[in-house]
């Protein structure tokens, strides 16, 4: 890391630096002469009959700064398109797979959604001789993928009714009726979400005792909560939409929801303590036709630092490749969930647990919901 | 009938002909997904109707679907009668006017008018500050993730659909039928109960019919605009595809959703007809 590099890391951080500065930068720090003679040879466009590897992500604002965190760097420096779609899910995996001709060779998924994946055959096992993992931690690297963003499931607050100083620190204080006679707006996608081991926390059960989760005291603390100061909501967006509008004061959300949020100057913050990490993962399809340009792209993002601090910088995700992390200005790493300072203070989730649990324990707060 | 069977093969190849865009079109649109849809249901025999047969959550999914759809149906064919009525008797401009009301809607996505309402309705949105700035209110109103807001939702979606068949039926009738009954002395009312209303009715039963169909697989919003309790028959086949990726439970439980309905609707269609209330 030279110091220009660290001036580089630091203007991105303060989001001073266009795109195009930080090609040019970037060239100069770390891309090699023939990269650079390859980049003036091969116009935007893809040639025909040039490498080609089809991601299923999210859509909207995340793919947005997917393509600008990693792959536009990519495919600058492998000549590899990438071509980036929405709406990535289990069943579109699924779909894929058991189509025996798949048109995405990646789907990101999430934790738990990966574990399904895996015991139903869905994914590919990663070769790691093509792959470099040497700066991702150990718990991050699983047979058939990495968990390459990590975000935290976080308690979120209009500022305009809830100053910064009386802000929930702990689930039990988001919980509590008598200090927010307001209703809060809950994630109710709980395999997905971490609504479960939140409630388990505001009902006093340590960090650490969380898993195994019992359902029935989960559902307990929710009763206590009270079903009409609740307002569920199914989509990530929605939570930070009635936060703004005033409809709720208190939501569950997520960090990289509530960061951009505030950058387009919403009167929203969150509280990370007691949040739950939880993370996805970019597997490769069975069956995709284009496997090595695949893993690939999945060894740029586990090994490239400067895309790496980009992305950080975008999303306030934390990724996989854990070497980067140090380079950051203080202040960002601090709100990363794989960062020091809140290491200790957040939860990581089990997603073993949970597609063991999956069926059950979704029927199950269903039922509760309606009752 | 019989004068087409007896004008020879040649006449009826040329009409097979004719209808093959047909049989293609909806075979391979239709037809042909239905069938691998039914295939996966029964991939592994009855299994998977049991699963979604002794799933806690499927009697309120079906109980949900058939009472809001018949609410919403109800509804939506009452104001849909009333506007076409208005569409009907209003002079040319102001025609124009209100089919353009009825349109615009009707060109609009579902998301936007749901979140359109969303706006409307929610403890601090337009209606409630209105109630309270009126002095009609004290606290905000529960208006919106509720049954309500589910049925508001739902009729503002499904009126075009009942105004278009009640303003063709409408529209096909003879003026001079009412100059007739004005002239053998029938006062408005009664021209409206033993002319207007009876010449209308195929279009009423049209339009309940194309209601209750549409209504009954509303997905989005009762999801977006209810609570977890109005819960419809779609919303548990995506519980099984998306969030369990049981395609077998959710073509099983879709298989049901298009079985009940298709009963209904043979049933209501052995109802009587326009043709015992016309010749009253």
């Amino acid at each position: 890391m030279t110091e220009d590099q660290a001036s580089l890391l630091s203007k991105l951080a303060r989001g001073r630096t266009s795109r195009r500065e930080f090609m040019r930068q970037g060239t100069l720090l770390g891309l090699s002469v023939p990269t650079l003679l390859r980049l003036l040879e091969a116009p935007a466009a893809a040639k025909a009959g040039s490498k080609v590897v089809n991601v299923a992500s999210y859509g909207g604002s995340y793919n947005e700064n997917f393509r600008k965190g990693f792959l536009d760097a990519f495919e600058k420096e492998t000549d590899i398109k990438v071509n980036l779609g929405a709406n990535a899910s289990l069943a579109l995996a699924k779909l894929q797979a058991e189509s025996g001709n798949p048109q995405w060779d990646i789907v990101e998924l999430t934790g738990s959604e990966y574990e399904v994946a895996v015991q139903q055959n869905l994914v590919q096992r990663l070769d790691y001789k093509k792959i470099d993992t040497s700066k991702v931690p150990a718990y991050l690297k699983r047979p058939h993928g990495i968990m390459y963003a990590l975000f935290l499931f976080v308690k979120a607050y209009d500022q305009r009714k809830v100053p910064d100083a009386r802000a929930p620190r702990t689930w039990a204080e988001f919980w509590d009726t008598g200090r927010y006679p307001i209703k809060r707006s809950l994630y109710q996608i709980i395999a997905d979400g971490s609504l479960l081991e939140a409630a388990l926390m505001a009902d006093g059960v340590p960090m650490d005792r969380v898993y195994p989760i019992d359902i029935e005291r989960a559902l307990k603390s929710l009763d206590r909560l009270g079903k009409r100061n609740i307002i569920w909501h199914s989509t990530n967006q929605e939570p930070i939409q009635q936060l703004t509008s005033g409809e709720v004061a208190l939501a569950t959300s997520w960090n990289g929801r509530v960061f951009p949020a505030r950058q387009a100057g919403a009167q929203i913050n969150f509280t990370a303590d007691q949040g739950v990490v939880s993370g996805d993962y970019l597997p490769v399809v069975k069956g995709a036709p284009n496997r090595e340009a695949a893993y690939e792209l999945i060894n740029f993002i586990a090994t490239n630092d400067v895309a790496a601090a980009q992305f950080m910088v975008l999303t306030t995700y934390a990724t996989s490749n854990a070497r980067v992390l140090s380079l950051l200005p203080k202040n960002l790493a601090d709100q990363l969930p794989t960062g020091d300072a809140l290491k200790s203070k957040v939860l990581m989730r089990n997603d073993a647990w949970w597609a063991e649990h999956l069926e059950s324990a979704t029927t199950r707060f269903k039922q509760w919901q309606v009752t | 009938m019989r004068q087409s069977s007896r004008a020879g093969t040649g006449v009826i190849a040329g009409r097979a002909l004719l209808l093959m865009p047909f049989f293609v079109v909806y075979g391979a649109l239709l037809v042909w997904p239905l069938g691998l849809m039914v295939r996966t249901s029964m991939v592994d025999g009855t299994v998977a109707y049991n699963r979604v047969v002794h799933n806690p959550l499927l009697r309120l999914a079906i109980t949900n679907t058939i009472v809001i759809s018949v609410i919403t149906t109800f509804i939506a064919v009452l104001l849909g009668y009333l506007c076409a009525a208005a569409i009907w008797k209003s002079r040319p401009v102001l025609r124009v006017v209100v089919l353009a009301l009825v349109l615009l809607p009707f060109w609009t996505g579902v998301l936007v008018k749901n979140f359109a309402w969303a706006a409307l309705l929610q403890d601090y949105g337009v209606v409630n500050t209105l109630l309270r700035a009126a002095g009609l209110a004290r606290s905000p109103l529960p208006l919106l993730h509720n049954r309500f807001a589910v049925i508001v939702g739902m009729v503002h979606y499904v009126l075009p659909y009942a105004v278009f068949p009640i303003f063709a039926a409408m529209a096909s009738i003879d003026d001079r039928l009412e100059k007739a009954a004005a002239s053998l002395g029938a006062s408005r009312s009664k021209m409206i109960g033993l002319i207007v209303l009876p010449l209308t009715l195929p279009g009423v039963y049209a339009a309940v019919l194309l209601v209750f169909i549409i209504s009954t697989g509303f997905f989005i919003t009762p999801l977006l605009l209810g609570g977890p309790r109005d819960m419809m028959a779609a919303n548990l086949v995506d519980y099984y595809a998306r969030q369990l990726v049981d395609f077998r439970a959710a073509s099983a439980l879709a298989v049901m959703i298009i079985v009940v309905v298709s009963v209904l609707v043979t049933v209501y269609q052995w109802l009587p007809r326009e043709g015992q209330f016309g010749s009253l």
